[in-house]
């Protein structure tokens, strides 16, 4: 049985046909997953039938079960299974609530249609309010040891222990068969104050070594190159908002993206550890040093 | 007085033939055959009844009465419901053969099946309105 190692969001209606409630339950659903691409859709009937596709999936998930009517036949088909759902609706209470009685017509009509939007949008909203405060308080970092250089007023940076580097200057910091990616110390040095943040897509399925997002600042445009390969399964979407993390803190709260990772232990092949980037990253910056001092007397002479 | 036919959709949410399953089977018992059919609910065929209602009632109906399923993809769930709880079904169709048969008759989304579904679901009822006209003549 394959582990799912992100929490995942399912949205289970009624989805009857025989009453405009049912028919509402439906039209919610649909609207709630066009809206959120990785909330995921579980069919009732199907369900009842035993579908293996679903057996992990309901161990592990939150279910947003939706009910048409008093029958609670999707409450039903989950209890019977020993789970406990995540968040229960009933939509004749969300009636009451936003004051829209719901017609009797088996085919959408407006009325309706409007009613199924307000649940939609309160689905949505909880659900982003949650993935919000999960966002700021999942990423706690245990305090972190460094090797570090300062070269003229510049000063770099790299963790000891955790981390791994390939040589594009970009990090990966598996835990379990997951991992956080980033961009290097000295990588945030090179580009300056960092303005804007283009992140990769949810879902992605990623290769060692592909272009996985970019960044820009008023020097420059570089790109994050994956020292790992897998599907991403969380992006920093705070970065958005605040790129200077990538600058302040490039290890920590300046990551990137989470990846479900593929084969680490063949990706490692072309990575280094804490203490090789540094010799790596250090000869790196004395060379360029030099470079930048010879160009300069040349330039004097 | 003459016994309804059942008609149920598979109803499924999760794709094409779903949506047809449910649109036809709303045009037979609605438009086309409303005196000789009655829709069952597929989830409430699956998860049973109010408890202080026997929790039965749909499925004590497809025992009693002839039922047709119509099914969106090859899982046949409405057919495996039927047969689990209230005996074989009369008569079976499967959405996909009909898609195959209609090339042209492409439907928008599985949200919204636009003209050209809905076209296929007329078409898709006519052959269910056939079935339960065969079923009342060999009662």
């Amino acid at each position: 049985m394959k582990k799912l190692t992100k929490e995942i969001i399912c949205i289970l209606p009624c989805n009857g046909l025989d009453k405009s409630l049912g028919v509402i339950t439906r039209e919610v659903s649909l609207k709630v997953i066009e809206k959120m691409s990785d909330v995921q859709l579980i069919c009732p009937v199907l369900l009842n039938n035993g579908d293996k596709r679903y057996e992990n999936l309901i161990q592990t998930a939150k279910i947003i079960i939706i009910n048409g009517c008093m029958t609670r036949c999707p409450t039903k088909l989950i209890e019977e299974r020993k789970i406990k759902p995540f968040k229960q609706i009933m939509i004749p209470d969300m009636s009451k609530k936003y004051k829209v009685k719901p017609t009797q017509d088996l085919i959408l009509n407006e009325e309706n249609a409007n009613l199924a939007e307000l649940i939609a949008d309160e689905i949505i909203t909880d659900l982003n309010k949650i993935n919000q405060e999960k966002e700021n308080n999942i990423r706690e970092f245990q305090e972190q040891e460094y090797f570090d250089i300062t070269v003229d007023k510049y000063y770099f940076t790299v963790p000891k222990e955790g981390y791994f580097f390939n040589e594009n200057d970009c990090w990966i910091k598996p835990e379990g068969n997951t991992a956080l990616l980033g961009i290097t110390d000295y990588l945030q040095n090179a580009a300056s104050d960092i303005l804007y943040v283009d992140l990769p897509e949810l879902g992605d399925e990623i290769e060692q070594f592909d272009d996985t997002g970019s960044f820009e600042s008023s020097k420059t445009v570089l790109q994050l190159i994956s020292p790992g390969s897998g599907r991403i399964i969380a992006i920093n979407k705070r970065l958005e908002q605040n790129p200077e993390y990538l600058n302040q803190d490039p290890y920590q709260k300046g990551w990137f993206i989470e990846i479900e990772l593929e084969n680490f232990e063949e990706d490692k092949e072309l990575l280094m550890n804490g203490p090789e980037y540094f010799e790596y990253m250090k000869n790196k910056i004395m060379k360029e040093k030099n470079h930048l001092e010879q160009i300069k007397s040349e330039r004097d002479v | 007085m003459r016994k309804k036919v059942g008609i149920i959709a598979c109803s499924g949410e999760e794709l094409l033939g779903g949506t047809l399953s449910r649109a036809a089977a709303r045009i037979v018992v609605e438009k086309l055959r409303p005196q000789e059919t009655i829709i069952l609910c597929a989830p409430l065929f699956a998860a049973g009844g109010l408890e202080r209602h026997g929790g039965q009632e749909e499925r004590n109906f497809a025992k009693e009465h002839p039922t047709i399923t119509i099914e969106g993809c090859e899982e046949e769930c409405a057919k495996i419901a039927v047969d689990k709880y209230s005996g074989p079904p009369a008569a079976t169709f499967n959405i996909t053969e009909f898609i195959d048969a209609h090339p042209k008759l492409k439907s928008m989304s599985r949200e919204d099946l636009g003209e050209d579904g809905m076209k296929l679901a007329e078409i898709i009822a006519e052959v269910i309105a056939k079935k339960v006209d065969e079923l009342f003549i060999r009662k």
